[in-house]
């Protein structure tokens, strides 16, 4: 193989990855601004980069090039054939309308195909500067470079998910700069490499890179340290929707409040105080509207059912819910009033039954629990209607009983509830059973679950939740990634978990209990909000029934616990350490603590701290800028206590000592004892000596002499040298 | 290091001779390994003469002066075929060129045929009388002087002409002090008569050989071509160097790094010997000489005001 052979096939690779890299540019772009027709710009990309492989002559490689773009232009704005009269008549109008548009600075007159036309312009010189960098100047670190911060920032600051690209890109630029430092041996080489070497250099080179990446990619990694920044970005981008029941699709901010869309959840939710209604009602309520069973990975559907079992009640009757109501105190009755109308009830726990002066029906779905109002067949809301209930109480023993071996004999009317995306990641369900494996009743297990959030540095936060895209789990991303979010992700986390490890659950979602805004009769009046819309959990066990969990941090909701076992045997439940009696927080107090970690809160943060701070910032800045002005006036009398530890550091090597040499020249310049530019260096270390009195600059001189004009390198005794040039650097900062 | 003792050696015995002239010797014997000649120009009686004849004495060279007159032709120089009547043949006599050491006493008093003969000769080493071609015996080298106070009767060398010398040097007045020192060795004897070679003319062949293995390095090469280059865009010169001078200022400098005892050339090496060589290279525009500035000021101004490259080139 000759030189030149050898150095073809080095071309060959490096000219491969760069195309790669060059693709891992524009798929972003053409992702972010939903161009399409990535493969078109690869294909030129391709062409391109195989001329300057090929060395093609430019009056070759430029008409092909020009044919190709008007080619891709032709065939993504129009239907003509591209040989045809009409064709020319297009470019040819395309180019004389836009670029009088151009000349006219009129913008907005530019159209696509030109657009096109000058990215693909953009291309080409992009193309260009590439084959620069690799034939001249053997060097492609900037670009690499660039392209890390750039699919980074893109990665951070965008919804363009920059995982696998990461990966391509650091692996493909550091095979790029290995073959150009190949290259660059082959070139400064007089003869030809040996083959041996060659392959020996590229071959570790590529096992290097492909075991560390295969290494890299199968470590575990640590989860972001810093949210992500998307939804406060896309939040604050002046497209943001302001529909008022958006859990709509994710990306633009949506306002809380309840919606009937929960498919896709995640995203930043802005607070919305309207009220939805009032209730006047003796004990702190959560309000509950629907269940929901089927988990998609991105959200919640209701499995779809053929006859909906739907029961009819009139005002007054009694309601049957699957969460009967409890027995041991009095019914008590709450009065709502709607301020929003919805043609559904607000449901406490243990209704009984409802009552308004409306004329209407009741009709409570099976599936998903809703408990709709009618009239005849049409749905109704109701503005005032008075619910009775009776919280129900669940006796700790019973819970307590409630064993796996229980769940055996459940009816396949459960399956629904036990229902889990095949897609789940697994270590979703490992997961779970590490959580529950010291618990033994069911109830336990729940309970640890409820607990797993509070305890596991998960925090709360209604700005900073990302939307799972791609092949993402909405749950897996949440447990294992960002750590952070709203009702919806421990909600729906929470009944994950429980079903993996076989308990039925199911999604909640309602209002919670609202702030108490003044009293009546003695009795507090709730005003429930927009803010208060809110989703947790319900779980059942065996031989108890349907029991709700609050796993959202800064939540909770009691549930009426009869403590009737043994006090010896309950080392957790004492009611000192059950949750729910920490002290109860209205389901609106979000956790300082747990929320200033969001990014919003730092911007804002810091952005307060300079508006009130700006004096002090001035003068900061003012006295840094002259502290540095002084210290670079002055640098000769501190710049040797770096220059000398930073020399110390490095080996003694010809290449130190030429950099010490010339620090050293720089040092004697500010230091006052120029060299005029015709002055040689022999010379001028005679004058320099003459003002010390000694003989080291001569010495440092003749050794620099010797390598650099005799190419003599051998035998130099670099100790002594580094001593003669710490002599003189410490007199020069004397 | 053996090369530099034996170029010491030589020095030393010049030295012997001629007092308070150590540059001037050195500048020769730099002239002699570079394969140079050397044009002197100084008024009679400063010991140019003394100083060719002791370097011929210490290279134990064959000695052959030449004292050009305006009626000296050019067979007086090169030599000439005499009809030899008992041989029936024509029969050649070699004229002074012929020598290892030639000194062409007061050039510029010849006529420019007679000056050309010479300067061919130096220039190829070899001489052509009536067609057949004789080389001139190795190590060959020529020391011209010219008077520069009389120009009545003269023909100034062409620059074409001048162009084959090596160097231009002046030897100048001695130093009082060293001038003494001369009356002194001259009072008794005569110093030149005692001199001993102290290097063969097979040992000087082999330090001219070695003289071009001396390094010069990329950096001095572009140093040596900015240097030429600056003389031919001066706005004092009317005529800068030629690439000949280039080459002789390389020459020249790989000599006098060898006399220094280093096989590499530096930028001092260049800087010193650059007069010497382009000095005699250039010509000034008449606007230099109303100002009162000489070639030599020119020139030291070209070298002040040339960076001197201190760092490697970095090769692309």
């Amino acid at each position: 193989m000759t030189k030149k052979t050898q150095q073809t096939i080095v071309s060959i690779f490096i000219y491969l990855f760069v195309f790669i890299l060059m693709m891992e540019w524009l798929k972003p772009v053409i992702d972010l601004t939903d161009t399409g027709f990535l493969a078109l710009f690869g294909w030129f990309l391709m062409i391109s980069f195989a001329f300057y492989l090929l060395k093609l002559k430019w009056v070759y490689a430029f008409p092909v090039k020009v044919v190709y773009i008007c080619w891709v232009i032709v065939h993504i704005y129009t239907d003509l054939s591209f040989l045809s009269l009409e064709t020319f008549k297009f470019i040819w109008g395309m180019f004389v309308e836009n670029i009088v548009s151009l000349l006219t600075q009129d913008w907005v007159q530019v159209t696509n195909p030109f657009r096109t036309f000058l990215f693909f312009i953009l291309l080409w010189m992009t193309t260009y500067l590439l084959n620069y960098w690799i034939r001249i100047r053997k060097n492609l670190m900037v670009f690499f470079l660039f392209t890390v911060i750039f699919i980074t920032i893109l990665d951070t600051f965008s919804p363009y998910s920059g995982e696998k690209s990461i990966v391509i890109v650091l692996t493909s630029g550091f095979i790029i700069l290995g073959l150009l430092y190949t290259q660059k041996i082959m070139h400064e080489q007089e003869g030809k490499l040996p083959g041996a070497f060659l392959v020996a250099c590229i071959g570790s080179l590529l096992s290097i890179v492909v075991l560390s990446s295969a290494i890299a990619y199968a470590l575990p990694k640590a989860g972001p340290s810093w949210p992500d920044p998307v939804p406060f970005l896309l939040s604050t981008s002046p497209n943001a929707s302001n529909g008022d029941d958006g859990r709509g699709l994710g990306g633009a901010m949506q306002k809380v409040g309840y919606g009937e869309n929960d498919e896709r959840l995640g995203g930043a939710f802005a607070d919305d105080d309207t009220p939805v209604f009032y209730a006047t009602t003796p004990t702190k309520q959560y309000w509950k509207i629907e269940t929901k069973d089927t988990y998609t990975s991105k959200g919640w559907v209701n499995s779809p059912t053929e006859s909906p079992i739907i029961t009819i009640y009139k005002l007054g009757e009694p309601i049957k819910s699957d969460i009967a109501p409890g027995t041991e105190d009095e019914s008590l009755v709450a009065k709502i009033l709607m301020s929003r109308s919805y043609p559904f009830i607000m449901q406490p726990y243990g209704i009984e039954q409802v009552d308004s002066e409306q004329p209407v029906t009741l009709s409570l779905n099976e599936r998903n629990q809703k408990l709709n109002t009618f009239n005849g067949a049409d749905e109704t809301p109701v503005g005032a209607y008075n619910v009775t209930y009776n919280e129900p109480t669940y006796s700790l023993k019973a819970l307590r009983e409630t064993v796996p071996t229980n769940l055996e004999g459940l009816p396949s009317e459960f399956d629904r509830y036990l229902q889990l995306p095949k897609t789940l990641p697994t270590r979703v369900k490992d997961l779970a059973t590490s959580i529950t494996s010291d618990s033994d009743s069911l109830y336990d297990k729940a309970k640890a679950i409820e607990r797993y959030f509070r305890l596991n540095g998960f925090s709360y936060n209604q700005d900073m939740v990302a939307v799972p895209d791609g092949d993402t789990d909405y749950v897996d991303q949440f447990l294992f990634d960002t750590k952070v979010g709203y009702c919806d992700n421990f909600s729906t986390s929470m009944v994950v978990l429980l079903r993996s490890e076989g308990i039925p659950a199911r999604w909640v979602k309602g209002f919670a209990s609202g702030e108490v805004i003044e009293r009546q009769n003695g009795l507090p009046v709730y005003e429930v909000t927009n803010n208060n819309a809110h989703s947790w959990v319900e779980a059942y066990f065996p031989n108890v029934g349907w029991m709700t969990f609050e796993p959202t941090i800064g939540f909770s909701n009691a549930v009426n616990l009869n403590y009737d076992i043994d006090t010896e045997a309950d080392e957790l439940e004492t009611p000192e350490n059950t949750p729910e009696e920490t002290p109860k927080k209205t389901p609106s107090d979000k956790e300082e603590k747990e929320v200033s970690k969001s990014f919003t809160e730092i911007m804002s943060t810091i952005a307060k701290w300079i508006s009130d701070n700006k004096a002090l910032i001035f003068w900061t800045i003012v006295g840094l800028a002259l502290l540095s002005m002084f210290a670079y006036r002055h640098r000769r009398k501190w710049l040797s206590k770096i220059l000398i530890p930073v020399n110390r550091m490095r080996k003694n090597d010809w290449d130190t000592f030429e950099k010490m040499y010339h620090q050293l020249l720089k040092q004697l310049d500010s230091y006052g004892i120029k060299r005029e530019q015709g002055q040689t260096l022999s010379a001028y270390a005679k004058y320099v000596d003459a003002n010390f009195g000694e003989t080291h600059m001569r010495k440092l001189t003749a050794v620099y002499e010797k390598g650099l004009y005799g190419n003599n390198r051998d035998g130099i005794n670099y100790e002594v040298l580094r001593e003669s040039w710490e002599n003189l650097i410490n007199q020069l900062s004397g | 290091m053996r090369e530099r003792a034996q170029i010491a050696a030589i020095i030393e015995n010049i030295e012997k001779v001629m007092i308070g002239k150590k540059n001037i010797a050195e500048l020769a014997v730099v002239a002699l390994l570079a394969q140079g000649h050397v044009l002197l120009e100084d008024v009679p009686g400063v010991g140019k003469t003394m100083m060719v004849r002791a370097l011929a004495k210490s290279i134990g060279a064959d000695f052959k002066r030449i004292q050009f007159t305006p009626d000296l032709l050019p067979s007086d120089v090169l030599g000439v075929s005499i009809y030899n009547p008992k041989e029936m043949e024509f029969e050649f006599r070699p004229g002074p060129i012929m020598g290892n050491i030639v000194l062409a006493d007061e050039i510029n008093r010849t006529s420019p045929k007679t000056q050309s003969a010479l300067l061919e000769g130096m220039e190829e080493a070899s001489v052509t009388i009536d067609g057949v071609t004789m080389p001139i015996p190795k190590p060959f080298f020529v020391m011209a002087t010219q008077n520069p106070i009389e120009h009545e009767g003269t023909y100034p060398l062409p620059e074409a002409q001048l162009d084959r010398f090596l160097l231009k040097l002046k030897m100048g007045y001695p130093h009082p002090s060293e001038e003494i020192e001369v009356l002194n060795r001259l009072e008794h004897a005569s110093p030149i008569d005692t001199l001993m070679p102290v290097i063969s003319l097979e040992e000087l062949i082999e330090l001219q050989r070695q003289v071009k293995l001396v390094k010069v390095d990329e950096t001095m090469k572009s140093y040596i071509v900015d240097l030429s280059n600056r003389t031919r865009q001066d706005t004092y010169i009317y005529l800068g160097v030629s690439p000949r001078a280039s080459i002789a200022l390389m020459r020249a400098s790989q000599g006098l790094a060898m006399l220094y005892g280093r096989n590499y050339v530096t930028p001092d090496d260049i800087q010193y010997l650059m007069p010497f060589v382009f000095g005699h290279r250039i010509i000034l525009r008449p606007e230099a000489r109303y100002d009162g500035i000489s070639s030599e000021e020119v020139l030291n101004r070209i070298v002040k005001r040339t960076p001197v490259p201190i760092k490697r080139k970095i090769s692309q």
